[in-house]
């Protein structure tokens, strides 16, 4: 995966995405090439020039399926209206999702002769499935263009869909998909109005709507055109001008909407849905870092637009599991952090919604691996939420299929990628389905963990990370200041050190280093803080405070390289005292070649030294260029 | 029109008709392209209405005959 390409794709560069792309792509792997236009046919919400582009670089690419076991489908699509845009879209949005397509359109307008002539393409290209998309102008083939439906007309509708799908079953074995109506381009009045045999056009629309979907067991699967164009702006999806000019049923949105929406339903009727959602945890589900704030000090609730956002998208995600879709949490963090489902009780997910969840240090795609093991099925099948860059390269790296939504950076953004990238689409569902999420939970088994670092060392040696070192100064003040006031996690000794202390440490001939980080996902600004003191016999590391945004990236190995270089092979100290929040360092001076000093009545210090003429001198392996 | 605009307008033609090297010249017109036929010249409207965020009558679409023509009618409706 080529890190510049996702980051422009996920921060909404797509157009400068895809020019990188097309830079490297001739020199990518196969599996790099087919990720990366998985993921940027994935994205929502772009133009039409936009998929336009990427159908130019799909086909040039071989047009093949983008996941692995691709399913194969052969697709009659019958239209009233004009269709022809509509197939490139939707054989591409298949293709991303892994089912090859072969499809074919009914002649212009002319859906009833096609169904009912024994030699039409509909039976003759024999498919497997069958997609009726109709207008509202089909409807009102049976009701004229009245502002007031009779509901022996609507009746009259019913009798010949049925009839017409029959005829189809009886000609053909496919399956059959039909689209349910979204309401009108031009809309007309009276819309709720009842009265004894009629009904206004809005009524009239949903009644029809209600029938067909009480009536797909029978007759057919129904797509949801009409939530489709509601989501896209309702109206200015439907086909105004576009329309009038070449009798097109939608704008360029809605056409993209309409286009996601049946490859989405094909995906699901071929086996390729996706069935779970591994969803990160700070600053995805909730506002901040539990670990930081607290249980109750993140944002998510009620108290601000911020945390109600963060309460809708938990509560959304938690509205999958009904339909049989497992929840899976995936946490750089203490274990321990796992209380806040029980500690704050504005969240709208508990600890049970979960079937798997995997929390701690080590690489996120060990963490997917291991749901993985846990559900049962491969992270083809998964769809990662998460809003760090960095995380979901790492995770792309072992994971080549597993599909992403982009979390933030605000909640209502996270909000509609995951509305509208259709993920979890189903346009059926079974007793299996219904039953499956219980069995998750079933399947829960929290197991050790394991730190393996097999594919991370390649990865950090790929996105060149930069340390840029700069002592205490009236620029980075604040910054340093603010860290030791809320470090909680990676800090040795919890010294909660103002200006003045840092004053003082410099007076007395120590220094104040803040470490700034930078890789090719961008800068992370400054990530942690060493202060040094110089003793007669040794350098004491007075406190060492980091983000945990940068765990696993040897920062801290390159960190300590910098120390010895500074301090002139001269022993080095370092204490550790525990608090309830900074257990993730306890081993840290372990890691990194110290050795603990026995305690004394003297010295009752958890103290640790590391001596350059120590057999543990081994150079320490790191990934990180460092500069001053 | 100015090179940006120039530049976005021929970027539009070659995706629409996937040709990279196809350059644009007031006098060019659907015949001198593969693939641009009347369907497609609603997509190269529609797209192009799309990416300079504005929208033509139908009366402007119907007198359309070149390049060149678009580029002036694309010249008076951005500011």
């Amino acid at each position: 995966m080529n890190n510049d390409f996702l980051t422009k794709l996920l921060e909404g560069n797509s157009s400068k995405a895809l020019k990188v792309f097309e830079q490297v792509s001739g020199e990518a792997s196969i599996d790099a090439v087919k990720a990366m236009l998985r993921l940027a046919i994935l994205q929502p919400r772009q133009s039409l020039l936009y998929y336009q582009k990427l159908y130019n670089l799909w086909s040039s690419n071989g047009a093949l399926p983008l996941k692995p076991n691709p399913a194969k489908r052969k697709i009659a699509l019958l239209a009233d209206f004009t269709a022809d845009n509509l197939m490139p879209l939707v054989s591409m949005f298949c293709g991303a999702r892994g089912v090859e397509t072969e499809i074919e359109l009914s002649p212009f307008d002319s859906v009833e002769q096609t169904i009912l002539d024994p030699s039409s393409m509909l039976y003759s290209s024999k498919p497997d499935l069958v997609i009726w998309i109709m207008s509202d102008r089909w409807l009102k083939n049976f009701t004229g263009n009245h502002t007031l439906v009779k509901h022996t007309d609507l009746e009259r509708a019913q009798e010949s869909f049925a009839s017409l799908i029959n005829t189809m079953k009886t000609h053909g074995n496919a399956e059959i998909l039909v689209t349910n109506f979204p309401g009108q381009a031009f809309p007309l009045p009276s819309g709720a109005l009842s009265h004894n045999q009629v009904v206004g056009w809005n009524l009239a629309i949903s009644s029809f709507n209600l029938w067909l979907s009480q009536n797909n067991s029978n007759l057919a699967q129904v797509i949801d055109l009409a939530g489709a164009v509601f989501r896209e702006g309702g109206r200015q999806a439907l086909g105004t001008l576009n329309y009038l000019r070449a009798r097109m049923a939608y704008e360029p949105s809605g056409t993209i909407t309409v286009a996601h929406e049946l490859a989405s339903a094909i995906a699901h009727l071929s086996g390729k849905t996706h069935r779970a959602l591994v969803t990160d945890w700070d600053n995805t589900l909730w506002g901040g870092e539990v670990a930081e704030l607290g249980s109750t000090g993140v944002e998510c609730g009620y108290g601000s637009p911020n945390a109600l956002g963060y309460r809708i998208i938990q509560e959304n995600i938690k509205a999958l599991k009904a339909q049989g879709t497992f929840l899976a949490g995936v946490s750089r963090n203490d274990p321990q952090v796992k209380k806040i489902f029980k500690e704050n009780s504005e969240l709208a997910l508990k600890e049970e919604d979960f079937s798997s969840i995997q929390l701690g240090w080590h690489p996120k795609s060990e963490s997917v691996s291991r749901v993985s093991e846990d559900l049962g099925f491969g992270s083809e099948f998964m769809v990662l939420m998460e809003d760090n860059i960095f995380e979901i390269a790492q995770v792309l790296t072992a994971h080549p299929y597993i599909d992403v939504i982009f979390a933030g950076p605000s909640p209502e953004q996270t909000l509609d990628r995951l509305s509208a990238t259709l993920f979890f689409n189903a346009v059926s569902i079974s007793e299996e389905d219904l039953e499956r999420s219980a069995r998750g939970i079933l399947l829960k088994e929290q197991r050790e963990l394991k730190v393996s670092f097999d594919n991370i060392d390649d990865f950090l040696k790929e996105i060149n990370i930069r340390l840029h070192i700069t002592p205490l100064n009236p620029d980075n003040q604040a910054r340093i200041i603010q860290m030791f006031q809320k470090s909680n996690q990676f800090n040795l000794t919890t010294r909660r050190h103002k200006a003045a202390d840092l004053n003082q440490l410099i007076a007395a001939g120590g220094s104040v280093l803040a470490i700034s980080y930078e890789d090719s996902f961008g800068s992370q600004g400054i990530i942690s803080v060493v202060n040094l003191m110089p003793h007669a016999d040794c350098f004491q590391i007075e406190s060492w405070v980091m983000s945990c945004r940068v765990l696993n990236r040897t920062v801290e190995q390159a960190v300590f390289s910098y120390i010895l270089q500074k301090t002139d092979k001269k022993t080095i100290q370092g204490e550790y005292i525990p608090t309830e929040k900074n257990n993730l360092v306890k081993n840290l001076y372990n890691s990194l070649g110290f050795s603990l000093v026995p305690k004394t009545s003297e010295n009752k210090k958890e103290l640790w030294r590391y001596s350059i003429n120590s057999e543990e001198t081994n150079p320490l392996m790191h990934f990180a260029t460092i500069t001053e | 029109m100015n090179d940006e605009r120039m530049e976005k307008l021929t970027e539009i033609f070659q995706t629409l008709f996937n040709n990279p090297s196809l350059v644009l010249h007031d006098e060019l017109v659907a015949s001198d392209v593969p693939g641009w036929d009347s369907f497609n010249h609603i997509n190269l409207v529609v797209t192009v209405e799309e990416e300079f965020g504005i929208k033509f009558s139908n009366d402007e679409i119907a007198e359309l005959q070149n390049v060149g023509d678009l580029k002036n009618l694309l010249g008076k409706k951005l500011p």
